[in-house]
C-alpha cells in the first residue's frame, strides 16, 4: 500500500467518503479498525467544529448547540478545509446556510453568519496606522484632485435586509439592547473595521455607504467631487473624523 | 543594537491568547514562551502585534502544525514563506513541527494524523525535512505524536522510525513525554522502551501535557493537568536526556496562567532534583 493511496483514501474518508478501515488499520479486542479510524474522524471534525463555533457564536446561540453541530458537520463534509491557514477556513458558511432548507426557518441566519465572518476577517486582517491628514492642505489643487483615499485593510462594507448589527449586539454580554425591542426587518448598511484592538461596526446612511463604496473602488477625489457634489465636504469630514478613511495616496504624475 | 533574548532554559509555557492581557499587565517571570506559529502567519493581526510587543521580554520558540511533513502533497511554499517571514521578524530560538501529516490531496485536516512506519516513508520525510531546513536556513525540531491507530503497512517500531528520520535528516527531536505515554497505553508497548530508545543527544525540548481517559483509549486533549504516570515518565526522560528545556502545553479548557505556572514549577522541581542528584 503506497503512502499516496493511503493518504488519499484516509483524508477523503474524513470528509464523507466511505473507507474500509480494515484494509489500512490494525484492529484489536479493544477497538476495531473502524473505531480507531473513527477517533481521528471525530477529532478532525471536532477541531473544525470548534473553529466554526468560535467564529459563529451568535449563529450558534440563535439555533442552539444541537442544530449548530448538525449544520457544521454537513458544512465540513461539503466544504473541507483546503488551506493550511486556519483563519481562512469557514468563509463559505453563510452561503451554505442560505441554501440549506433546514436552516430557512431562521431567515436571517445566513446574514448573521456573514456578519460574523466579516468580524472574523477584520480581526485577522492587517492593522494599519493612519496617514497624516494634517498635511493635506500642503498639496496643490491638482495633486488634491488626484488623491486616492483608502479604508482600513480590515474594513468591509455590507448591506442586509435585517438589523443584524443589533441582533448581534443583543447577544453580547453586557449588551444594552433588548432583544424584544429590535425591529429586525429594517434595511441595514454597515461598515465593519478594526483599529488596533477595537473592532467597530458603524451603521451608515445610504449616502455614506455610497461614498465609502466609491472610496473603496479607488476613485480619486476629482471623481468623488463629481459624484457627491455639495455633500462631499460633509462626507469627507465624517469619514476622517471617524477614521473610516485611514490613508491616502497621490499618484505620481508621469 | 538591541538583541532579543534567546536563551531557552528551564520550564516554559505555551502562549495562548487567553493569557495575553495577564502577560501584558503583569509581565510574569516565565523563562520562555512557545508560540503556535500557525496562528501568527498573517501580518498585522492582533496576536502577531502582541507577540511583537512581548518579544523583547521573553525568549520564544515556534511550534507548528501546518508543515505536514509526512504528506504526499508538495511542500506548501506559501506556508513556508510566511513562516520564514515570521522567523525573521521574531527570531525564535528554534522552529518545531510534528512527525505526521496534516494535509493531503488538497485537504487540510488541521489535525495530527500518524504515518505508517516504513523505510519508504522515512526516505520521503527525510527528503522533505532537508528541503524545509534548506528553505528556512536552519535545522528544525520534530515532535513525536500521540496516536490511536497503527497502519497495517508499518514495518518498524515508531522509535526506530524516529531514530532514522533524526539521523538522516539532521533535525532535532522535540520529545513529547505525554505522547509516548498515551501511545504506549493505546498500543500496548512499554513507554520506557520507547523513551530509552530516543537519541538523547538530539533532544532539543520536552513537552508535557494532560490527556483524557476515554476507557478504551487515552485521548491527547491537552485539557488536563499532567498525570502522575506522565510525571514519572518525565523523571525518567530527564535521567535519559539530561538538562533539556521543558514546556507545558494546555490547549483546551485553558485555566488561568497561574495554574500553568504551577505545572511548570512541578516540572522544574523534578528536573532540578534529578539533575542535582547527578552532580
Amino acid at each position: 500500500m503506497s503512502l499516496d493511496k493511503l493518504q488519499q483514501d484516509v483524508v477523503k474518508a474524513f470528509f464523507g467518503d466511505p473507507i474500509v478501515a480494515d484494509d489500512y488499520i490494525i484492529g484489536d479486542d479493544v477497538l476495531t479498525a473502524a473505531q480507531r479510524f473513527g477517533i481521528y474522524k471525530g477529532s478532525v471534525h471536532g477541531v473544525l467544529t470548534q473553529a466554526l463555533s468560535d467564529m459563529y457564536p451568535v449563529c450558534k446561540a440563535l439555533v442552539g448547540d444541537s442544530f449548530f453541530d448538525h449544520v457544521t458537520s454537513k458544512f465540513i463534509n461539503k466544504n473541507p478545509p483546503d488551506t493550511a491557514f486556519f483563519a481562512d477556513f469557514g468563509g463559505g458558511f453563510s452561503h451554505f446556510l442560505s441554501h440549506l432548507e433546514s436552516a430557512k426557518s431562521v431567515e436571517y441566519l445566513a446574514d448573521m453568519a456573514y456578519l460574523e465572518w466579516l468580524r472574523h476577517n477584520a480581526w485577522n486582517s492587517k492593522n494599519q496606522s493612519a496617514s497624516d491628514f494634517s498635511t493635506l492642505e500642503t498639496y496643490s489643487v491638482t495633486q488634491q484632485m488626484a488623491m486616492v483615499f483608502s479604508l482600513a485593510e480590515t474594513a468591509s462594507l455590507w448591506q442586509s435586509e435585517y438589523r443584524i448589527d443589533q441582533l448581534w449586539d443583543a447577544h453580547q454580554e453586557e449588551s444594552a439592547i433588548d432583544l424584544a425591542q429590535i425591529d429586525i426587518f429594517e434595511h441595514l448598511k454597515l461598515l465593519i473595521w478594526r483599529n488596533d484592538y477595537t473592532l467597530h461596526m458603524h451603521k451608515l446612511t445610504a449616502q455614506q455607504f455610497s461614498f465609502l463604496n466609491a472610496v473603496q473602488q479607488g476613485k480619486p477625489l476629482e471623481i468623488l467631487a463629481e459624484e457627491f457634489t455639495e455633500t462631499l465636504p460633509e462626507l469627507l469630514s465624517i469619514s476622517l473624523q471617524n477614521a473610516w478613511i485611514r490613508s491616502y495616496e497621490i499618484p505620481i504624475s508621469k | 543594537m538591541n538583541t532579543l533574548p534567546s536563551s531557552i532554559h528551564s520550564c516554559g509555557i505555551g502562549l495562548r491568547r487567553q493569557h495575553f492581557s495577564t502577560i501584558a499587565e503583569t509581565k510574569p517571570n516565565i523563562p520562555w514562551f512557545e508560540i503556535l506559529s500557525d496562528n501568527y502567519l498573517i501580518e498585522g493581526t492582533v496576536q502577531r502585534e502582541f507577540v511583537q510587543q512581548i518579544r523583547p521580554d521573553y525568549p520564544i520558540t515556534f511550534h507548528g502544525v501546518g508543515l505536514s511533513i509526512g504528506s504526499v502533497d508538495p511542500l506548501n511554499k506559501e506556508y513556508l514563506k510566511r513562516l520564514l517571514t515570521l522567523k525573521k521578524e521574531l527570531e525564535p530560538a528554534w522552529i518545531s513541527d510534528h512527525l505526521c501529516w496534516t494535509s493531503a490531496y488538497g485537504y487540510s485536516t488541521h489535525d495530527l494524523i500518524p504515518l505508517p512506519y516504513t523505510q519508504n516513508v522515512v526516505d520521503h520525510i527525510v527528503d522533505r525535512i532537508i528541503q524545509v531546513q534548506d528553505f528556512l536556513g536552519e535545522s528544525i525540531v520534530i515532535e513525536n505524536v500521540s496516536s490511536y491507530l497503527q497502519f497495517k503497512s508499518t514495518e518498524m517500531t515508531e522509535w526506530e522510525f524516529i531514530n532514522q528520520v533524526i539521523e538522516k535528516s539532521g533535525c532535532s527531536l522535540l520529545l513529547d513525554v505525554n505522547n509516548i505515554y498515551v501511545s504506549a497505553q493505546n498500543h500496548g508497548f512499554d513507554a520506557e522502551d520507547y523513551l530509552l530508545a530516543m537519541p538523547k543527544d538530539r533532544v532539543k525540548e520536552i513537552h508535557l501535557a494532560g490527556y483524557e481517559d476515554k476507557t478504551t483509549h487515552l485521548l491527547d486533549t491537552h485539557s488536563r493537568p499532567v498525570t502522575e504516570p506522565v510525571w514519572a515518565l518525565f523523571a525518567k526522560a530527564v535521567e535519559h536526556v539530561g538538562d533539556v528545556p521543558v514546556l507545558i502545553e494546555w490547549d483546551n479548557d485553558i485555566p488561568e496562567l497561574s495554574r500553568l505556572r504551577e505545572e511548570a514549577n512541578i516540572a522544574k522541581n523534578i528536573q532540578q532534583k534529578i539533575l542535582g542528584s547527578r552532580q
